[in-house]
């Protein structure tokens, strides 16, 4: 596998709104890693849950948006061995 | 270049002396192997090429004429950031006059991170063959996206968008919006269960792959109405620090919104091209464009972000002539 594949890594992002509860539909998207990253934007599900993968392993940038604006960011360690998880918390207007 | 067809009458336009063409590898780039979701013969590889369309209701505007960027140099150059909706339109079309009055009434601020422009013209040409995307992956999960027509069915967009090896694989279907500028689809949408990429992406996960076609149904043919994009592959020595234009839908803005930016390629390969235009996601299969003569030809895809530059598929001599089989395909 050379540097031009992509990469093994996967980070599951958990969307939460101010008191805890999934959002539902908001876009999710990697804007920063150790490598390159497909500029696609995943849509959380029920559960407020996306999978972002074919990272490289180290830290990732990742940003939340909602239709209406609102937004959360974190950085979480990308590892080959396990998906990583992370929480976003949309702040309230 | 190639031929330019518009509702069934076709003309063959001299070719452009800078245009180069490579021969079709398909018998040994094995890499550039069509693959699709959908099993079937496909065509020789004699195949018809096409210009760009501006579609209906053609614009009465006059082509800028110059090599550059959809909005005018001077604007960019300016570096100057803009109000919100700001019509693209009267950016690209306005005289050098007509700008500078433009940026006057603008207030001017310390530009930050982010001097992407919103289009709200999405109703005219090139913006119209921009689609936003709306994904659904083959385990049901959702994704956005952006692709571009380049013939009356075909739209071009990255291989990862029609093929995830992660998410099941080839996507269970996707939704394609001409136009869109929020809530508003000018052109409607479609829905499409037919998509192409090739095997250097869909077997082997390399990103000098990442390329793929959604092909609309017959009875949805946005490309004769709101017209498509050319394509082009270009020399090493015509792209260098070439000013190119990229627009899509992306994530960070809402995702249902139209966004452009344009910088000169800061680097390419034979099969990348890479730019410090800014991006987010939501934005992979967007354009990669020259303006030239008033004619638009992509010459990338937009595929990655990363810190070294933004990326795009580059339209190279096989990448072209596998676009031009699948437009040629689907007619």
């Amino acid at each position: 596998m050379t540097s031009s594949h992509v990469g093994q890594c996967t980070v599951l992002v958990h969307v939460l709104d101010v008191d805890g509860a999934p959002v539902r539909g908001a876009m999710v998207m990697v804007t920063r890693s150790s490598g390159s990253h497909s500029d696609i934007a995943a849509i959380t599900d029920d559960r407020g849950v996306v999978e972002l993968d074919g990272l490289v392993p180290g830290p990732v940038l990742v940003e939340a948006h909602t239709e209406v604006g609102r937004s959360a960011s974190g950085t979480v360690e990308a590892d080959v061995a396990r998906p990583a998880t992370l929480a976003l918390r949309i702040p309230a207007i | 270049m190639s031929n330019n067809s518009q509702a069934g009458k076709t003309a063959v336009l001299t070719p452009d002396p800078e245009v180069e063409f490579e021969p079709l590898k398909s018998a040994t780039d094995d890499d550039h192997e069509s693959d699709s979701n959908v099993s079937g013969a496909e065509h020789d590889d004699e195949v018809a090429t096409s210009a760009p369309s501006i579609g209906e209701e053609a614009a009465a505007h006059v082509p800028t004429g110059e090599d550059g960027l959809e909005l005018a140099d001077a604007r960019v150059e300016a570096n100057v950031a803009f109000e919100p909706e700001v019509d693209a339109e009267l950016a690209e079309f306005a005289t050098d006059e007509d700008i500078e009055r433009a940026l006057a009434s603008i207030s001017e601020v310390v530009i930050g991170p982010d001097d992407r422009v919103q289009v709200t013209a999405t109703n005219r040409y090139p913006w119209r063959a921009i689609c936003s995307l709306r994904i659904r992956a083959a385990n049901g999960r959702g994704f956005i996206g952006t692709g571009f027509l380049v013939s009356p069915r075909v739209l071009i967009t990255a291989g990862h968008v029609v093929f995830m090896h992660n998410q099941g694989g080839w996507a269970d279907e996707i939704e394609v919006i001409p136009g869109r500028n929020g809530a508003r689809q000018p052109f409607g949408s479609c829905t499409s269960k037919h998509f192409h990429s090739v095997t250097g992406w869909t077997k082997k996960g390399d990103r000098n792959y990442d390329y793929g076609a959604i092909v609309l149904p017959n009875d949805c043919r946005f490309g004769d109405r709101v017209g498509w994009f050319g394509y082009a592959n270009y020399s090493d020595a015509t792209l260098s620090g070439l000013k190119v234009n990229l627009s899509g839908y992306p994530g960070d803005k809402g995702g249902a919104t139209q966004w452009w930016h344009a910088r000169r390629l800061t680097n390419l390969s034979s099969r990348m091209l890479r730019y410090n235009i800014d991006t987010a996601g939501g934005q992979s299969g967007s354009p990669v464009w020259r303006l030239r003569n008033g004619q638009r030809y992509a010459v990338g895809v937009h595929t990655t972000g990363s810190q070294s530059g933004n990326g795009a598929t580059r339209i190279n001599g096989p990448v072209y002539n596998r676009i031009t089989s699948w437009t040629a395909l689907h007619k």
